[in-house]
């Protein structure tokens, strides 16, 4: 009895496993169907799992703050690199507890255009100044978005890279941030 | 947002759908009442869990959840656009179209209930055998008769109704054809029906219905619920009488009396949706007889109650990542 028991659960768990792989296969498979379809439109980026993975499709580092406020969560949720010339890449920070986005950190890697896809929409500038990031000019600005909800945007640039840092946290944590970017040891 | 939402509920549904499909398959799974839980699962589970994942993790549908840990991101078939037409496009005709399929296949026939001439009421004493019948009623289920309106029409009809105050209702066309056996396996289907309470569940599956509007999905789903739950009563009738040839029998009169006369009707849309509906459910009475005239049993899983439970929790895994 106890044995017929066990194999029922042995063919029931495997079954099951079986039905299950094979949906997400099959899911992933669809997921993956509109950028084979037209990658020119729909995917004109790549998402990897981390940050190490871009690198090495990258073939270069991605600059990333040595500072973070204990708020935001390590490692991003988001990483992306728009195939731009030069590529974009968007690294997408959630907060911790509620996980909602609460930051976006965009570099070029390299000093041609920098239209990156990745932006959440701005609705209203509120104010913007000009102030300097390591010595370098830089532009604050606070926009609000479509739902209300406001985000501090700083850019700056330096000698081989474009920088966009997007989030909700107030400017001074923002200007410390871009303050602590830099291509040396994490 | 509302387009995201119900492209979200057709996902999850199919998602269910399947799973619950190969998993009925595979399992070996025959006992209609089995299958019909597993088919309610189909159908309460894509209900719940959207607004539950929207409502447990905000992040649930984010841009970053979308890009890092969805299998299928719905998105990317909304953006993409073949031969001019983008996906959002085909969604809003795919919601349009079952919107109104909705309003012309349940909710017109629902209203023209209400208003169309009543078949008037025959006496029970016109039907000395289905007296007698009733006269035995404890053979085929406990508690007192029910009370039995007959309808005076030549259309072979059988079914329950009401809220807390059932009745079975017949047509006399149906009680012309039927000698006493298959009078007996037909009430005893009717009991189940009210033993199982449908009369009253019915309307709680027309609520589930009803939230499942424009899902073809759900529809699909919804329909295969019936099925099996007129599968699952004609056991129950089968288990009373011991005679599953006297209700497959009866059930061939219903079929020969359900064969509508072709309609040359310049109204083509009526003639032609009247014709497919008799169609479909033609067929469900062919599939219920050749059932009924198979002489096998089912066996049951030890593990049923259980492997239902699991079903459940391993779907709602799968369908987060389905956003």
């Amino acid at each position: 009895m106890a044995s017929a028991v066990m194999r029922e659960v042995g063919k029931s768990v495997v079954t099951m496993a079986a039905v299950l792989g094979g949906i997400s296969v099959l899911l992933a498979g669809l997921n993956r169907l509109p950028v084979v379809l037209q990658p020119e439109v729909s995917h004109r980026f790549k998402d990897f799992p981390g940050v190490l993975e871009a690198e090495r499709e990258l073939g270069a580092r991605i600059w990333i703050p040595a500072y973070f406020p204990d708020s935001l969560s390590w490692p991003p949720a988001l990483v992306r690199v728009e195939k731009s010339e030069p590529p974009v890449v968007v690294l997408g920070i959630l907060r911790n507890p509620d996980h909602d986005l609460a930051l976006l950190l965009l570099q070029s890697l390299g000093k041609g255009d920098f239209q990156p896809l990745s932006v959440p929409p701005v609705n209203e500038v509120v104010e913007t100044r000009r102030m300097t990031v390591k010595g370098m000019s830089a532009l604050l600005s606070r926009t609000v978005d479509g739902s209300g909800r406001i985000w501090t945007r700083l850019q700056w640039e330096t000698p081989s890279r474009r920088f966009l840092l997007i989030g909700r946290a107030s400017s001074e944590e923002l200007i410390r941030m871009a303050g602590s970017v830099g291509g040396g040891h994490r | 947002m509302i387009l995201n939402l119900y492209v979200q509920v057709i996902l999850h549904s199919a998602v269910s759908a399947l799973g619950v499909e190969a998993l009925l398959l595979l399992w070996k799974v025959q006992k209609p009442a089995q299958r019909w839980r597993y088919r309610l699962l189909a159908l309460l589970l894509p209900l719940l869990t959207v607004p539950a994942f929207r409502l447990l993790d905000p992040s649930w549908g984010s841009a970053a959840f979308r890009a890092g840990e969805a299998l299928l991101d719905s998105k990317r078939w909304l953006d993409l656009k073949l031969g001019g037409v983008t996906g959002k496009i085909a969604a809003w005709a795919v919601l349009a179209a079952g919107i109104l399929g909705f309003l012309l296949q349940e909710v017109k026939p629902l209203i023209l209930e209400f208003w169309k001439d009543k078949f008037p009421h025959r006496a029970l004493e016109d039907f000395p055998s289905l007296v007698s019948s009733l006269g035995c009623w404890s053979r085929i289920s406990p508690g007192d008769a029910p009370v039995v309106e007959i309808l005076d029409t030549d259309e072979p009809l059988s079914k329950c109704k009401g809220g807390k105050r059932a009745a079975i209702i017949l047509s006399s066309g149906l009680l012309h054809r039927v000698d006493d056996k298959e009078l007996l396996s037909i009430l005893a289907h009717e009991a189940a029906h009210l033993r199982k309470k449908d009369h009253q569940y019915g309307w709680a599956l027309l609520f589930i219905r009803c939230l499942h509007a424009a899902n073809p999905v759900g529809l699909l789903v919804f329909r295969k619920l019936g099925e099996e739950n007129e599968k699952w009563c004609d056991d129950l009738s089968v288990a009373v009488t011991g005679d599953p040839f006297s209700l497959a029998s009866a059930l061939i009169h219903v079929y020969r009396g359900s064969v509508v006369k072709t309609q040359y009707s310049w109204d083509w849309y009526r003639s032609g949706t009247r014709a497919l509906g008799a169609k479909a459910r033609r067929a469900v009475i062919v599939a219920r007889i050749k059932r009924l005239l198979e002489t096998r049993s089912y066996g049951e899983s030890l593990l049923e109650p259980w492997r239902l439970g699991v079903t459940a929790i391993s779907l709602a895994f799968l369908l987060f990542r389905v956003v």
